[in-house]
């Protein structure tokens, strides 16, 4: 085996390591000043310290599910297997940073609202654009004929999209509990260690969320480069005599 | 003063969990996959 | 047999497969509607400023509501209940709190949701919500008495409150 081959045995190369490596100093960044440096809030006292994984987990949320619209939109185009794929690996991605918005937020609630969950505008459109990826991920799995099956989640992944843009305006369209966004470009309403620290989990969330998505990305590509190598593997065997039998089948599949 | 620090725990700790496990499994499952594929097909960006 | 099959579509379409497509579309058709129906629900309660609310109480007689509004007082001690006086837009009524204790971040001059509904002239709430503002700022000595943790005078609220509120 040459050092190339070996080099493809796995899903990371130089770039996720790269990349790896800032998310995982970000990551201690977040901790320690999310945790530690960062002063209780004037009123939510360490409660608020959730600000600095809820907010990037939104922002990542929000990107990977915007990834998904443009590879849905650039596969239905030109019908590339590599854009079909970046949408999946992204609406996996964005569906656990999607979980970990929610918990986030939920764990929040209580100590400052009262209670883990509300039927609020934000929270409800929140809980439906989970689901709805949740299905978009389905179809993908569905048993279908993979070109069919290729278009219709394309077509679910840009019309899941609107469901995004309803949860980002929700607090703006409807009234509500949840406040609104914190962060508008022309008014920062933020204190010096709290900025810090969320530009740190933001680039914490950014970053991991850039690594997933390369090796969620290669894992799909080498998963159906497997299922091609099975099917090669057992005509092989049929043309080499060996029909088929349900042994040797079951041994390649 | 208002505390909280359980809630603070809570949504830091599944946060880094989840991320890591995730994570942790995919690279797990790339490297069992990749096995399964041709060296000549293990390119990502054809 | 000599005959070769090549096409490659298909490999496994098992009838087992296929149930276990049913079932994740059966699965996501119950949690859609299921969050739909919640959603419906939630959104067909009213939800009003106490200016508003107060306005429509005729309207909304014996119909669960949500109100927004400003606390104006401390809540009253001397009862089980948890009775406090919310404010918007120049109105005031009195709210009578039956549930779980609202949050730490409950006080004058925050702004809170309360769920229930309208009993004579005072509002019967099942449920207290604190929302919170979207500034962050952080513990200070200067700042601990902000302007939004001063309640208002008893001589501004109406006197039927003062006086259940015996302030």
């Amino acid at each position: 085996m040459t050092a190339t081959d070996k080099n493809f045995l796995t899903t990371s190369s130089k770039s996720t390591k790269v990349i790896g490596s800032v998310a995982l100093a970000a990551g201690a960044l977040t901790l320690i000043f999310g945790l530690i440096v960062a002063p209780p809030h004037i009123e939510q006292g360490q409660s608020a310290r959730l600000l600095f994984v809820h907010v990037p987990s939104v922002i990542a949320t929000y990107l990977s599910y915007f990834i998904t619209l443009v590879g849905s939109a650039i596969y239905l185009r030109k019908k590339s297997l590599f854009w079909d794929r970046v949408a999946g690996a992204s609406a996996e991605v964005g569906s656990v940073f999607c979980a970990v918005l929610l918990f986030s937020g939920s764990v929040w609630g209580r100590p400052t609202w009262g209670t883990f969950w509300v039927w609020d505008p934000r929270l409800t459109s929140t809980a439906v654009m989970f689901v709805s990826y949740l299905g978009y991920l389905a179809i993908r799995r569905m048993d279908m004929e993979p070109a069919a099956r290729r278009r219709r989640s394309a077509i679910v992944g840009i019309l899941a999209f609107v469901n995004v843009i309803i949860v980002h305006f929700s607090v703006d369209w409807w009234r509500g509990l949840h406040q609104s966004r914190t962060f508008e470009p022309s008014d920062v309403q933020i204190e010096g260690w709290y900025l810090l620290s969320f530009f740190f989990g933001t680039v914490f969330f950014v970053s991991t969320q850039a690594w997933l998505l390369i090796h969620r990305f290669r894992l799909s590509h080498l998963e159906s480069q497997a299922n091609a190598a099975k099917l090669d593997q057992l005509i092989d065997l049929r043309q080499s005599g060996d029909l088929g039998s349900a042994q040797t089948r079951e041994k390649v599949v | 003063m208002f505390e909280g620090w359980e809630f603070v725990t809570a949504g830091y700790g599944f946060t880094f969990l989840v991320l890591a496990v995730f994570g942790y499994l995919t690279v797990r499952k790339g490297k069992r996959i990749s096995r399964e594929v041709p060296p000549s097909k293990r390119r990502f960006l054809d | 047999m000599t005959e070769l099959d090549l096409t490659p579509s298909e490999p496994h379409k098992s009838p087992l497969r296929s149930k276990r497509n049913l079932l994740i579309g059966l699965a996501f058709a119950v949690v859609a509607v299921a969050i739909g129906a919640q959603a419906i629900s939630s959104a067909r309660v009213f939800f009003l400023n106490v200016d508003e609310a107060v306005a429509q109480r005729a309207e909304f007689e014996g119909e669960v509501i949500r109100m927004q509004g400003i606390v104006l007082t401390e809540p009253s001690e001397n009862s089980t209940d948890f009775r406090f006086a919310l404010g918007f837009n120049g109105e005031q009524t009195l709210v009578d709190h039956i549930g779980v204790e609202p949050t730490e971040l409950f006080s004058c001059g925050q702004s809170v949701v309360v769920e229930g509904e309208w009993v004579g002239n005072e509002f019967q709430s099942s449920q207290v919500l604190v929302k919170h503002s979207e500034e962050y700022l952080v513990e200070n000595a200067e700042r601990v008495i902000s302007e939004r943790q001063i309640c208002i005078e008893p001589s501004d609220l109406d006197s039927e409150i003062t006086e259940i509120l015996e302030l």
